[in-house]
């Protein structure tokens, strides 16, 4: 399949029961769906959370896969690894490793140095050589589809992920340059190593440049979340361009990761820091003068997908004036149009929601403590037939409510996703 | 058969009348010649504070502080001193080029292209490593003279450097690859010559008959169009000028600026009638205005534009009255900037720093604490922009980060 055939491909809309019906055909971690599904939401993945208690994954489901993949899944699955940047460059190494470790069933192909005299040579032999390798090329790729598809059942792939996916399936189809399996399977890593560089490594150099670059003495400002990308930038204009400016960071629950954030950012030099909940907003945000956040994925409409809670923040800036700057690398664009939050989004544990304060235990602790109870219970979903919990990871932020992504080619209009995704597809 | 003679009466008895707009608007200054007539816009906005200030230690002063920085970059650098120091000084004298270029009405950004291509016909140097740094010192001079243009020039200077890495990439002789870029310096100077023609064709069908036509800033390529308008296809229109106050060298006269005024005149010269009116007054005028039709000096990636102050008051008067705002810019005009605030161009030299209202306007009764301050130029944002009137065709501001995508990758 070419990649322009994979990309107009619908998603699998979870409410259609002959669609779901085909794809647990395909799963290849199975997992029970949710006890109370939220109806708006019905054709997204709801599933019930893996408990710790649950986690060990049966050894049917994850044999013949990588160990390096069977531990990322788990990984995403509990939100051990997250965050878009790291989540993409996670599953790159996961799978560049189970590449360079496949071995083909029938070894006739993976004797390198007679295939390799041999190809340069006579005609004949490489005809049969190219063949063996075409025939080992499929069982890479249904093996890298079944390797991917256990991380699509641990957690669906985020847009950058997905782009990533195609992009290393893209590479299996380079066969015809490769004399041999060891050819193609090294060209493979190495073309791999280099989209990391590329792509992750020095887009997010010159991203951090660029947005430390907009920020000068005496600035307040403002962000939402915690962002890699955004602390980043706030460090690097600390750190290497010497700038005195304060940060107001807002946060929200149930994940609280702007605490985390703030103490990271005083850590790291930030002279002031104000730490603040979505509620205070409208008030806080009068005092900044930039609004600063990263995101999930952009789309060529210029629709910014983020953690839940940006679009307000955005518009709430957008009121009182106040230039908004997302920051994005490219591999997070998708040549898609996003109008809304409930066509693509991603739903959370609920039961993180029925803790009403922050100071709760630790995530992998939940329903191991027998002494904190949240205030509707562990047990909602029995005392309350009539309760569904919506938590919802993201919503979309409007082209109009940005006013630049800061991305690898330097600032640009959030319009100029669609050029910058023509440009490259 | 008979509309040109009468036009060209018409033209020949609004002469006299321009001459006497022009001496009494000169009046504080009678003594000067009118400056338009034989000095070029920029170097008679760079000349007018010679009289006050002393422009000559303006300008030597920021020659100076550019060197400065620019000692301090080869410094950072290590490596890069031995061979600045391993270059000679070209004889070929750079802003003196410049000077004379834009003495022949070129725009900036076009002249600044032709000095470079003249340079590098010129240069003797005889690897690309010494010409790029020839040319970017050139670069750099032409950049601290510009002003006003500044930002046009830089990225015409910006795209030019760039060109040069290209093409030693692509003919890695020497000779061939000179060969090139003077061939591509002349093929962009053939470009910029049919420019403003082009612009005047795409807007000329904006400006309808008897319609009222309001600008601001005196650009020359918005006169391109109300020439080709009133000219070629007879139109019959109105033309509303806004006065243009704030700038340092009006402040000195009655208000209007030089080009301001040398645009009237010329508008007039076409038969067409125009209306000055001060500042204070757009947002009155606004109702009876049916397109706005302004210049820019730079128009940023995302679609902003940046002008002669005033203009962002302009096109927030439009927007509220829906009055159509177009702008008509030049291609090379567009500059890999991103400004998000006022404060992203505001230029931080000496000459737009306040200073005493009383000696502005050598009126004593004003208190000496009073102080003057103009920014230079405006950022009108894309959203207040109806259409971008270019050579590229008529363009919506969002269509000016592809324009720029395709002209740098």
């Amino acid at each position: 399949m070419t990649s322009r055939g994979a990309r107009t491909k619908q998603r699998l809309q979870y409410d259609d029961p002959d669609a779901v019906a085909k794809a647990e055909k395909r799963a290849v971690l199975k997992r029970a769906p949710a006890q109370r599904l939220v109806p708006l939401f019905a054709h997204l993945p709801q599933l019930e959370p893996l408990r710790p208690d649950a986690t060990q994954v049966s050894f049917v489901e994850t044999s013949g896969l990588h160990p390096r993949v069977v531990r990322l899944g788990q990984q995403l699955a509990h939100g051990v690894v997250q965050g878009g940047s790291a989540r993409v460059v996670a599953l790159l190494l996961a799978l560049r490793e189970m590449i360079a470790d496949f071995e083909p069933t029938n070894s006739s192909s993976t004797l390198p140095p007679a295939t390799d005299a041999a190809a340069s040579m006579p005609v004949k032999v490489s005809d049969s050589g190219t063949e063996s390798i075409t025939e080992t090329r499929r069982e890479l790729e249904r093996a890298l589809n079944r390797h991917i598809q256990f991380l699509v059942d641990s957690r669906p792939l985020s847009i950058a992920m997905g782009n990533a996916v195609r992009f290393v399936k893209s590479r299996l189809g380079i066969q015809a340059l490769a004399q041999s399996f060891l050819e193609l399977q090294q060209q493979i890593i190495n073309d791999i190593d280099a989209f990391i560089e590329e792509r992750v490594v020095l887009a997010l150099e010159t991203i951090f440049d660029a947005g430390a670059d907009r920020i000068r003495d005496g600035d307040v400002v403002m962000t939402y979340d915690a962002s890699f990308l955004v602390e980043s930038i706030l460090l690097r204009a600390v750190q290497k361009h010497k700038r005195r400016f304060r940060v107001i960071v807002l946060d929200a629950r149930p994940r609280h990761r702007g605490c985390a954030l703030v103490h990271r950012l005083l850590q790291g030099g930030v002279a002031q820091c104000t730490y603040g909940l979505l509620q205070g907003a409208p008030m806080l945000v009068q005092e900044a003068n930039l609004l600063l956040l990263g995101a999930e994925a952009c789309f060529s409409n210029g629709a910014v997908l983020a953690a839940a809670g940006t679009a307000s923040v955005a518009s709430l800036a957008k009121q009182e004036r106040i230039p908004v700057a997302v920051a994005c690398e490219s591999l997070k664009f998708s040549e898609r149009v996003l109008i809304d939050s409930i066509c693509l989004n991603e739903l959370g544990n609920p039961d993180e929601l029925t803790w009403g304060t922050w100071m709760r235990p630790n995530a992998s602790q939940v329903g191991q403590n027998g002494g904190i109870q949240p205030p509707l219970g562990e047990d909602w979903r029995e005392r309350y037939p009539n309760l569904k919990l919506l938590h919802l990871y993201y919503d979309v932020t409007p082209a109009e409510a940005v006013d630049a992504l800061i991305t690898e080619f330097g600032l640009i209009p959030p319009h100029g996703v669609a050029a910058v995704t023509l440009d490259m597809g | 058969m008979h509309e040109p003679s009468i036009r060209e009466r018409v033209s020949k008895d609004v002469q006299p009348d321009s001459g006497s707009l022009v001496s009494t608007s000169t009046a504080t200054n009678a003594g000067r010649a009118a400056p338009w007539t034989s000095v070029p816009s920029s170097e008679g906005a760079c000349a007018a504070p010679t009289g006050t200030d002393g422009s000559s230690i303006f300008t030597q002063r920021k020659q100076s502080q550019l060197d400065v920085t620019y000692l301090l970059a080869a410094q950072a650098k290590p490596g890069q001193p031995h061979e600045v120091a391993g270059v000679p000084e070209p004889e070929f004298d750079v802003l003196t080029r410049f000077r004379s270029e834009l003495a022949r009405e070129t725009p900036a950004a076009p002249a600044a292209v032709h000095v470079l291509t003249d340079l590098i016909r010129c240069s003797r140097s005889e690897t690309i490593y010494g010409l790029e740094l020839e040319v970017r010192r050139a670069c750099d001079k032409m950049i601290s003279y510009a002003r006003s243009s500044e930002l046009s020039v830089r990225a015409a200077c910006e795209l030019f450097v760039k060109f040069i890495t290209r093409t030693s990439f692509d003919f890695p002789d020497f000779a061939e690859c000179k060969m090139r870029l003077i061939q591509r310096g002349e093929h962009f100077r053939a470009m910029t010559d049919t420019c403003r023609e082009r612009i005047a064709v795409f807007g000329e069908p904006f400006i309808l008959q008897g319609s009222n036509i309001l600008t601001h800033g005196g650009s020359r390529v918005v006169f391109s169009i109300i020439e080709r308008a009133a000219r070629m296809k007879r139109k019959q229109f109105r033309v509303v000028v806004v006065e243009g106050r704030g700038r340092h060298d009006a402040a000195l006269s009655s208000g209007m600026t030089a080009k301001t005024l040398r645009f009237c005149c010329d508008v007039m010269r076409l038969g067409i009638q125009v209306t000055i009116i001060p500042d204070s007054a757009v947002p009155a005028a606004m109702e009876v205005i049916d397109i706005v039709l302004l210049g820019a000096e730079a128009i940023a990636e995302s679609g902003a534009v940046i002008n002669q102050v005033g203009s962002l008051g302009i096109a927030l008067a439009a927007k509220t009255f829906n009055v159509q705002v177009f702008i008509a810019a030049e291609s090379y005009k567009f500059v890999r900037i991103y400004p998000l605030t006022q404060r992203d161009i505001s230029k931080t030299d000496s000459d737009h720093a306040p200073r005493s209202y009383r000696q502005m306007t050598r009126h004593e009764e004003i208190p000496k604490q009073l102080q003057f301050e103009c920014p230079p130029s405006d950022l009108t944002p894309g959203s207040y922009i109806h259409l971008l009137i270019t050579d590229l065709g008529v363009l919506t501001p969002a269509a000016v980060s592809e324009a720029l995508m395709k002209m740098y990758h």
